[in-house]
């Protein structure tokens, strides 16, 4: 375990500043969301639905910092308990997509042919849809067996996401599956339900954390848009898109605060982990970070300003003989 | 008896036509990589394939080891058709034939641990588990070189320098107790001073595991030092094949005789200029008939198999040396070129008709180089001239001095 | 370290070349004296990470970003390193030109291959007409053994051998007085290897262009090159005749590396115990001495001065007489 801490580290510490800034930017960003949803019940001042007691359409004042609804919420209970609504749909809707989708990706790129063609025929037809809508119509045929809720937003979104965790992890498969190593793992005699677990999977799974956080940020803008229709979740569930909806009417009366906060808050938890996947992309990318090494000053010390740098450089060529060693060629 | 034996072996592969004569509903082109090769194995022995790239030498191997499925022949391993057995009762016999691979960098796969991947074999074949083949893989680790083996049991190949990566794929190829290892250019791919170190250990350990090994190379003087024999490989096809050391002392393909010749040596006498043949390796698509190597060799003549496109060649080969005025004078007499199998046809240009044309090949046969003399018929025939070559017929093996060379200077 | 009276064509002196890496400058060339003059040829060896490519691209100015090289680089007469960027790359092509180890990389896909040379060429000399261009394109092509009727044709319809000659032809068409060869037969084939190296030997036969080969297969630079030098950890250790060199050298590094061929010859394998050095962390004195099995007190602590042994040079401790053998100190 160590060498992997130690390769993990070796990584963070090649990354440039500006990835290591927008991770941790994500990263805080994120948490703090993930807070609110854990510790709801303690942060929040009103109960999620609670509307005895509350003033109807109130200013944000001391007593109620976001103000309250129509229907006399509190628009900053809403908003945290909407966190959790939030932080379930999304975790169970990429979860799904990604243990669909990387299983179909993995066969696919592996076995080839016909059942490549064919999954990749379906794929692509979902991917083609509009994804709104598709995760509506989804929804709407789901509510019969599953009704409204968690589980039928949850999985109508992750309809939206199979294909693309299928297509990464197809292609990648593609390219890994013709290393020796993997017919080295074949000459051994391994099955081919070893092959793919054992030494395709490790190996392309490298992008699927980036498409999770991205999917992620994703899903939250679709949850937002689908309780804003009013599929998904049901009444009366803090969802930050169906406050909205209902803010609506306020807004041309003069009633900012209803639909802003809610706003505020999709727009941070979506920026949050875009950011993260952001980051943990240029970590892992290599061209990105390759980048940012050479862009280091060259010189030794007490070099007497000899023009140093040679314009006309070959770009993206490392020098084919640094560090010795028995070195391959 | 033979421990390893290929008969008449045969493996293809069919690549897929462009899109257009996939549309026209034209098959696409199949490439036989190995061509009907046939050799046996001694146990014990090492047998070396040399051959450049595009010979099929890789190919070959992967084929004795089922990696890559042959089209037809006989595979005999300690006398079983292994070929004809199903996967399932094909998959014992993995453990009896291995392989080490050409890159060491891309044999291992980077998400795996050393440790784990040396010790995987047992774990697939069920035969240890946990920290008993942990222990096993230490062992193979420190035979092959990689001591203490704490230290490379938990690294990533990423770690490793190239020969001890290349020690490491050694390590995982003999974790099972094969007798048969196929080393595919184990050594190519490394700095000089680690390539004798790996070599070093692969004599070593053949010697003290009695492996039996089928070595694979483009190296032609690793090839003589390592092997008891070889087979020297030219598209698909043994050329020549017989003891190491004869084969070196008395090359009698032309091709051997050049890639000899050709072969760089720390020995500034050989500096004097060489024949060379010219040309290159042949699309594997559409082979040369007959002899695989005749477009390409210095003594090809009429069984060799020259067809009209050689001759285009042979053409060309002559106008790069001729001076301004006299390519000038030839190119403007033959109009056209246009080779159809065995025939050329030419359509005289400009500067004559088919009577100076006819004069033209028939001075080149009797006085150019071989390619020429071996045409057998010149014929005018209306405007054009038509020049014949003679059927060829494919050289077939025959015993010259203990080697099997198959060239029909040799009949 | 000159060859015997010819003026250079390549003058070098105390070179070095480093790269930025995270873990700080790496000295790829560390203060190398080279000379070549027209129709020469000089193998210049070394395994891989010795820094011979580094030197080959920095003649050509043609390091990496965040690279940088100074000491002394003319080539023909003109100093490379006080050259604006359009002056360098006037040099390139017309009076140094670089060979590469895969020519398809380096050729464009979507041009014939005649439109390479003429694009070339009318870059570097405007006063050339597009016709006289293509004449000078197929001249160059057929002495290169390439049919000119195939001029016309796209790079991919060539096989690697003749791309190689292409791009030796991209480099040779403008007479440069210097052609740089780095690994240029590494991709090819045995039969192929000889015809291209036979070029370069004819190179500098026939044209009189000098011709540095940089390679790590010693048996190529015994068949084509004059003289050779050997590269040890961004230092040169040996240089000399390639007769010298190669049937009695000097450094123990060059002695270990020539028995360690495997030759047509071979009745035996050695092999230098070890491996080289990290550039980033070498040793100190003799950069060898931790290999070396004629190892000295000297050795380890002071850096051997190049000294004159028979047409060449070696640095080396063994070839100073003791009594000036300095008191041992650190090395610079």
């Amino acid at each position: 375990m160590t060498s992997r801490r130690r390769r993990l580290r070796a990584l963070w510490a090649s990354a440039h500043p500006t990835a290591r800034r927008i991770i941790v930017a994500g990263a805080v960003i994120t948490l703090l969301f993930l807070v609110l949803a854990l510790a709801a019940p303690l942060l929040a001042p009103y109960g999620e639905a609670q509307f005895q007691g509350i003033p109807q359409l109130q200013a944000p004042s001391a007593a109620h910092p976001f103000g309250t609804t129509n229907l006399r919420y509190d628009v900053a209970s809403r908003v945290i308990y909407g966190t959790r609504l939030a932080f379930e749909v999304v975790a169970l809707s990429t979860i799904v997509a990604m243990f669909v989708g990387v299983p179909l990706g993995l066969v696919a790129g592996y076995s080839g042919r016909r059942l490549d063609r064919l999954l990749v025929m379906i794929t692509d037809a979902m991917y083609a849809f509009p994804s709104l809508l598709l995760a509506i119509v989804v929804a709407f045929g789901l509510r019969r067996w599953v009704g409204q809720g968690v589980p039928a937003a949850a999985l109508s979104i992750s309809v939206i996401y199979i294909p693309q965790y299928f297509r990464v992890v197809r292609n990648h498969t593609f390219s890994v599956r013709e290393e020796s190593f993997v017919e080295a793992a074949r000459a051994l005699g391994a099955r081919r339900s070893t092959v793919i677990g054992r030494y395709i999977l490790p190996n392309v799974i490298q992008s699927v954390p980036v498409i999770f956080t991205l999917n992620a940020a994703d899903a939250i803008l679709t949850l937002a848009a689908l309780g804003f229709l009013g599929y998904g979740v049901r009444v009366p569930a803090a969802e930050w898109g169906y406050d909205i909806s209902k803010a609506i009417s306020d807004a041309a009366n003069g009633f900012w605060w209803t639909a802003l906060f809610p706003g505020l808050a999709i727009l941070g938890l979506t920026t949050g982990l875009t950011l993260l996947g952001e980051g943990i992309n240029d970590l892992v990318n290599p061209l990105l970070r390759r980048r940012g090494v050479r862009r280091g000053v060259a010189g030794r010390p007490g070099a007497s300003g000899a023009p140093a740098v040679l314009p006309g450089g070959i770009p993206g060529e490392v020098p084919g003989d640094v560090p010795g060693g028995e070195g391959v060629r | 008896m033979a421990f390893v034996e290929t008969r008449d072996l045969r493996t293809s592969f069919s690549l897929s036509g462009s899109f257009l004569s996939r549309l026209a509903g034209r098959p696409g082109v199949s490439i036989t990589a190995v061509d009907g090769v046939s050799l046996s194995v001694e146990q014990g022995h090492i047998y070396g394939v040399v051959g450049e790239s595009g010979s099929g030498k890789t190919t070959l191997g992967r084929s004795i080891l089922r990696l890559v499925e042959p089209t037809s022949g006989v595979v005999l391993f300690d006398g079983e058709d292994i070929l004809a057995l199903s996967p399932r009762q094909f998959r014992p016999y993995r453990r009896r034939m291995q392989i080490v691979f050409q890159d060491p960098q891309a044999a291992l796969s980077p998400a795996m641990t050393v440790g784990a991947a040396v010790a995987h074999p047992l774990v697939i074949h069920g035969l240890a588990n946990g920290q008993e083949a942990r222990r096993r893989a230490g062992d193979m680790l420190e035979r092959v070189g990689l001591e203490p083996a704490q230290r490379f049991l938990d690294a990533y190949p990423t770690d490793l320098s190239g020969g001890q990566k290349q020690r490491a794929v050694i390590a995982r190829a003999l974790m099972l107790g094969p007798e048969f290892v196929v080393a595919d250019e184990p050594v190519s791919m490394l700095d000089a001073s680690v390539r004798t170190k790996i070599l070093s250990l692969l004599l070593d350990l053949q010697r003290s595991l009695g492996l039996t090994y089928l070595f694979i190379t483009h190296d032609l003087a690793a090839a003589r030092f390592v092997c008891d024999s070889i087979a020297i490989l030219y598209l698909g096809q043994v050329v020549e094949q017989g003891p190491a050391r004869g084969v070196y002392a008395q090359p009698r393909h032309p091709y051997t005789r050049a890639l000899l010749a050709a072969v760089p040596q720390p020995d500034p006498a050989r500096r004097a200029k060489k024949d060379i043949p010219g040309g290159e390796i042949p699309d594997a698509a559409s082979p040369p008939a007959n002899c695989r190597f005749h477009p390409r060799c210095p003594r090809a003549f009429s069984p060799c198999g020259l067809e009209g496109k050689d001759l285009v060649d042979a053409l060309e080969a002559r106008w790069t040396g001729l001076p301004e005025d006299e390519f000038a004078w030839e190119r403007a007499l033959l109009g056209g070129l246009l080779p159809q199998g065995r025939r050329l046809v030419v359509r005289p240009g400009r500067s004559g008709g088919s009577a100076e044309v006819v004069a033209f090949f028939e001075r080149l046969r009797d006085e150019g180089p071989p390619a020429f003399r071996s045409i057998e018929s010149i014929a005018a025939v209306g405007p054009m001239v038509v020049l014949g070559l003679s059927e060829g017929h494919d050289p077939t093996p025959v015993d010259v001095g203990g080697s099997l060379v198959s060239c029909h200077l040799y009949p | 370290m000159t060859g015997p009276g010819v003026a250079a064509v390549l003058d070098v002196r105390d070179l070095r070349v480093w790269y930025a890496t995270p873990r700080g400058p790496l000295l790829a060339v560390d203060g190398i004296d080279l000379s070549l003059g027209a129709g020469e040829c000089l193998g210049l060896v070394g395994e891989s990470g010795c820094g011979k490519s580094s030197l080959g691209r920095a003649i050509l100015g043609l390091l990496p970003e965040g690279a940088g090289c100074d000491g002394v680089l003319s080539v023909a007469g003109v100093a490379v390193m006080s050259l604006s960027p359009h002056e360098r790359r006037e040099l390139r092509g017309e009076q140094v030109s670089l060979i590469f180890q895969e020519p398809m990389s380096r050729l464009d896909p979507l041009m014939r291959v005649e439109d390479h040379f003429v694009e070339m060429i009318t870059a570097h000399r405007p006063e050339v007409s597009k016709q006289e261009a293509r004449r000078m394109c197929y001249e160059t092509l057929a002495s290169l053994g390439v049919p000119p009727r195939r001029a016309s044709q796209y790079p991919h319809e060539f096989s690697g051998g003749m791309r190689q000659r292409i791009m030796i032809g991209l480099g040779i068409v403008l007479r440069p007085r210097l052609v740089v060869a780095d690994e240029p037969t590494t991709a090819l084939d045995t039969l192929v290897q000889a015809q291209i190296l036979e070029i370069l030997r004819g190179l500098a036969d026939d044209q009189g262009i000098a011709v540095l080969l940089i390679t790590h297969n010693i048996g190529a630079v015994a068949e084509t090159c004059d003289r050779v030098a050997v590269m040890y950890a961004a230092k040169i250790v040996e240089v000399g005749s390639v007769d010298q060199v190669l049937s009695r050298p000097g450094h123990p590094y060059t002695q270990g590396l020539v028995a360690s061929v495997i030759h047509l010859q071979s009745e035996t394998l050695s092999s230098i115990p070890g491996s080289p050095p990290d550039l980033a962390d070498p040793p100190a004195g003799c950069r060898f001495h931790p290999r070396c099995p004629h190892v000295m007190d000297v050795c380890r602590t002071t850096e051997p001065p190049p000294v004159a042994v028979g047409d060449g040079t070696v640095a080396c401790w063994l070839h100073v007489p003791v009594g000036s053998h300095p008191a041992p100190h650190p090395s610079g």
